[in-house]
């Protein structure tokens, strides 16, 4: 079955007053239908833009670049901008961070939703209006005859996030990217979002590229996942072996940082990884995190290749597959 | 909402009353008044029948109260020179500043809105360098020799435009267009940076996301959020723009209040300096009250707070 | 670091905006250097009248003369000589004007900004009805009726051009009044007078030079206007709108009569307002350190 997104060796570059600022430096991804793939990160690792990569939404100044980027059959790569814009919304959704500005403040909750389906679809007003209230129901808001008259600045958050969801998925997209949907909203809020996604999921068949730097988001609802570091994959596979068993010293170093109740001993000190991010402006000598990796050698020089572990997972590391196994 | 209203109306005839006593002290700047209306040949016995005849023997503040309860009721006394009312005077001329000034907004608008727009999307082009050329023009530009130049060209030598008076529309092009340049450098800019800062926000990232063509994209979600402070500012620049014609209106012989305030200068025609000012002041005040209510009819975040 | 990447890829370059900066600074030195030493260089008097030899063109033209490098007005003037001197008169006026207007407005703003309150709503009110007040017309009435002088135009529109300094001054003191070092120094006790003058004034200096520098451009611009419509410096004293205004009857066969002083004065104008939007731009970044 060919996967709903495929993506090989995406580079986004940015000119800078310093240099070329190297973002996003050849990444794999392959996400199935009805699959959540979550991409993990800290801020900086390239996680958005490889987002608005593949949207094509990237600023006017960077640039672009792939082996591969497909979506099902459609080759992203070979369409111009106005047959780009006749799939964004339809084939492909995204929703962001900040629901409190994603939507316009001039128009109402109705308009814009209609706007979207009347865009991709031929249907009336009326119509539009219909499906409209359909999906806000979907989402889990009531009364959808009132939230769509009202102004965004008259909904909460998490309402706005829902709306955002409702919008995305109004023209039943093959893909759903969510751009760290549950940052900005609180803890229980974040919950019920998340829950809504994976239902609507379920519901639609829908693959998802959920990108965010909280592990637990990941844990919770992604079936697989890869895990970015200063513009690379580092690491990717099925949720539960790489969160068990981490092949990759930065992945590991990310799972021992996170406090488990229950395995951590009261007293001990938090797991950090020392050292900061490299910069990303010209080229970075072989391996981006030897900097800062506890099994770093001399042959970490020069570029890691992509190692296999079994058949599904794959990481960039010097280290073999026993070592880095054994290491865990 | 309402409570917003009655405060600003408030506020204006505060404003209004103020404006009232200042151009009472204006004309009062003279010293003696009945001097100046006398003439410089009048005697000693001139000025006094003056001075009794238009009521300067009273104290200041009768008259000044005697003027402020009169003008609240649109009577501004007669006219020393015209021998009519000045409210009638005043009326009479307002229409043709008005038609001006509407004119001229309407052009400002037009060339501006367009520029600004498009020095935004295609920012550091040479589109966007023409605009800020020309908002660096029109800023240093000295209005009179602006009129005088299009005059030569386009009434004396291409002798397509009337050059003076107020017969056709095509009067009011040329002082138009002068008149719009001492607006335009300030709302093309407005217009500009409101569109940058516009297009750099989440939700226009949201409606490229939606799959919306790029020009639905500018004109439909950013021009509406931008155009907000443009629209209320044009309104603001209108009142300007009503209490500076007098210049643009002695250039191309329009006989608006601009020139009639200008002529009664001249004249020491005080009755009508005094109601001009007044009545200038007073319509710039209603204007900015239009541009408040501009401003919270299109912004639904200032409606329903 | 992304993020900053992102912001980057929408901002354009300062390099082109500190040129305008250098263009501003060499037109409005060349005018100085002009209003200065010109009237010594220039071998004619500008009041002195020489009736046969009135209105001849500019050396490039024809009839014109090497004599009269810019040509001579209606009454055998010398333009060259007037249009040097009258750039003395336009420079004295806006600096003086920038003065006066300067010290009433930032007086105010910087009342209404630090004490907030009550004071604000007041030094608000007084902006507003300034604003309400035709400018022009006051200022050609005020003329008219005191006489007309250097004096009085400089202080006419004194009076009137203030209110941006206000505006600006009210808004830079309440930002930088709520500064954290400004409140260190009245919580070490230090008196009002002395934040005031130490803490606050130094930081919205840099605003208000930008201010001056287009409030001296405006100042220049009515000054013409006023002239132009006979109310402003008394004649004979040129001034460029008075120049323009005395050549009108002139000019559809003369073009080159309004030309050069109106020229003058959109050069000397513009060069003002580019200098101050390159002062913008060179001390923005630093104010706000």
């Amino acid at each position: 079955m060919t996967p709903v997104l495929t993506v090989e060796a995406l580079r986004v570059e940015i000119p800078v007053k310093t240099g070329l600022l190297r973002a996003v430096r050849g990444i794999d991804l392959a996400i199935r239908a009805g699959e959540t793939h979550g991409l993990v990160g800290e801020s900086g690792s390239g996680k958005s833009l490889s987002a608005l990569g593949i949207m094509g939404l990237l600023p006017a100044r960077a640039r672009r670049s792939a082996a591969q980027l497909r979506l099902g059959a459609v080759d992203l790569l070979a369409l111009d901008e106005r047959a780009m814009e006749d799939v964004r919304g339809d084939r492909v959704a995204m929703i962001f961070q900040e629901p409190m500005t994603s939507l316009n403040p001039a128009f109402t909750v109705g308009a814009q939703l209609t706007e979207t389906l009347r865009r991709h679809r031929k249907v009336s007003r009326g119509e539009a209006l219909e499906r409209a209230a359909e999906m806000l129901t979907r989402v889990g808001i009531s009364s959808p005859r009132t939230r769509l008259a009202q102004y965004p600045h008259q909904l909460s958050g998490g309402l706005r996030q829902r709306v955002m969801i409702a919008m995305a998925l109004l023209c039943e997209p093959k893909l759903l990217i969510a751009d760290e949907p549950t940052t900005a909203l609180d803890v229980t809020v974040q919950a019920q979002i998340l829950r809504l996604l994976a239902e609507l999921q379920r519901a639609m068949g829908l693959a998802i590229l959920l990108i965010t730097h909280d592990l637990s988001v990941v844990a919770r609802v992604a079936q697989r996942v890869s895990v970015m570091y200063a513009g690379e994959v580092v690491e990717t596979g099925a949720v539960a072996d790489v969160f068990a068993r981490p092949a990759h010293p930065y992945t590991r170093g990310l799972m021992a940082a996170v406090p488990v109740p229950g395995k951590v001993r009261r007293g001990a000190p938090l797991g950090t990884i020392a050292g900061v991010v490299p910069s990303l402006v010209g080229e970075i000598d072989g391996c981006a995190f030897r900097a800062r990796c506890p099994s770093a050698h001399d042959a970490c020089l020069r570029l890691p290749p992509m190692r296999s572990v079994g058949d599904d997972r794959r990481y960039r590391c010097h280290l073999p597959p026993e070592v880095a196994e054994a290491r865990a | 909402m309402l409570r917003f209203l009655v405060r600003r109306l408030a506020l204006a005839c505060l404003v209004a009353l103020t404006v009232l006593s200042l151009s009472f002290a204006l004309t009062r700047l003279a010293g003696d008044l009945a001097v100046a209306i006398a003439g410089p040949s009048a005697t000693a016995a001139d000025v006094a029948a003056v001075r009794t005849a238009y009521g300067l023997d009273r104290p200041v503040l009768v008259q000044f109260a005697d003027w402020a309860l009169r003008a609240a009721h649109g009577d501004f006394g007669q006219s020393f020179f015209f021998k009519e009312q000045v409210a009638t005077l005043i009326a009479d001329r307002l229409p043709i500043t008005g038609t001006l000034g509407l004119t001229a907004i309407f052009i400002a608008l037009a060339v501006s809105l367009p520029l600004g727009i498009l020095a935004a999307v295609k920012q550091n082009t040479w589109i966007d360098r023409l605009a800020t050329s020309i908002a660096l023009f029109g800023q240093a530009m000295p209005t009179f020799w602006f009129g005088l130049l299009l005059m030569i060209v386009f009434g004396l030598r291409l002798g397509w435009l009337p050059i003076s008076g107020t017969g056709s529309w095509r009067h009011y092009v040329m002082p138009g267009i002068v008149l719009a340049f001492t607006a335009i450098p300030a709302l093309m800019r407005l217009t500009r940076t409101g569109m940058i800062e516009v297009l750099a926000s989440d939700y226009i990232r949201t409606a490229r996301a939606k799959g919306l063509r790029a020009r639905a994209v500018v004109l439909h979600h950013a021009l509406r959020n931008a155009a907000i402070p443009v629209v209320s500012i044009a309104a603001v620049q209108l009142g300007f723009m009503l209490g500076g014609s007098v210049v643009i209106e002695q250039v191309f012989a329009l006989h608006g209040v601009g020139y009639l305030a200008w002529e009664s200068i001249s004249k020491n025609d005080y009755p009508v300096v005094q109601a001009v000012v007044l009545v200038l002041a007073c319509i710039y005040v209603l204007l900015t009250l239009i541009a408040d209510l501009l401003n919270a009819f299109l912004d639904p975040r200032l409606r329903t707070a | 670091m992304t993020d900053h990447a992102l912001r980057s890829a929408f901002v354009l370059p300062r390099r082109l905006r500190n040129g305008g900066f250098v263009v501003g600074a060499a037109i409005v030195g060349c005018v100085i250097i002009a209003a200065l030493v010109g009237p010594t260089l220039v071998p004619h008097d500008p009041f002195a009248q020489d009736l046969l030899n009135r209105l001849v063109p500019p050396m490039w033209m024809e009839g014109g003369s090497a004599a009269h490098v810019l040509g001579t007005d209606q009454v055998g003037r010398d333009y060259l000589a007037r249009l040097v001197y009258g750039a003395r008169i336009s420079l004295l006026i806006g600096l003086s004007t920038v003065i006066v207007s300067g010290l009433i407005g930032t007086t105010l703003g910087v009342a209404g900004g630090f004490f907030g309150g009550r004071v604000d709503d007041v030094v608000t009110f007084i902006i507003t009805c300034r604003l309400a007040v035709p400018l022009i017309l006051v200022a050609l009435a005020v003329v008219s009726i005191v006489g007309s002088s250097f004096f009085v135009v400089v202080m006419t529109l004194g009076l009137l051009l203030w209110e941006r300094f206000a505006v600006v001054a009210r808004a830079t003191t309440a930002q930088v009044r709520n500064l954290d070092y400004v409140t260190a120094a009245r919580a070490a006790g230090c008196s009002r007078g002395y934040i005031l003058l130490r803490e606050v004034l130094p930081n919205i200096l840099n605003p208000l030079i930008v201010v001056a520098t287009l409030e001296m451009a405006l100042a220049i611009l009515l000054e013409a206007a006023l002239s132009f419509l006979g109310l402003g410096v008394p004649p004979p004293l040129p001034s460029w709108g008075l120049m323009i205004a005395e050549a009108r009857d002139y000019m559809f066969f003369q073009a080159w009569v309004i030309v050069i002083p109106g020229l003058a004065l959109l050069v000397f104008v513009l060069g003002i307002n580019v200098l101050g939007d390159g002062l913008r731009d060179l001390l923005a970044p630093e104010s706000r350190a």
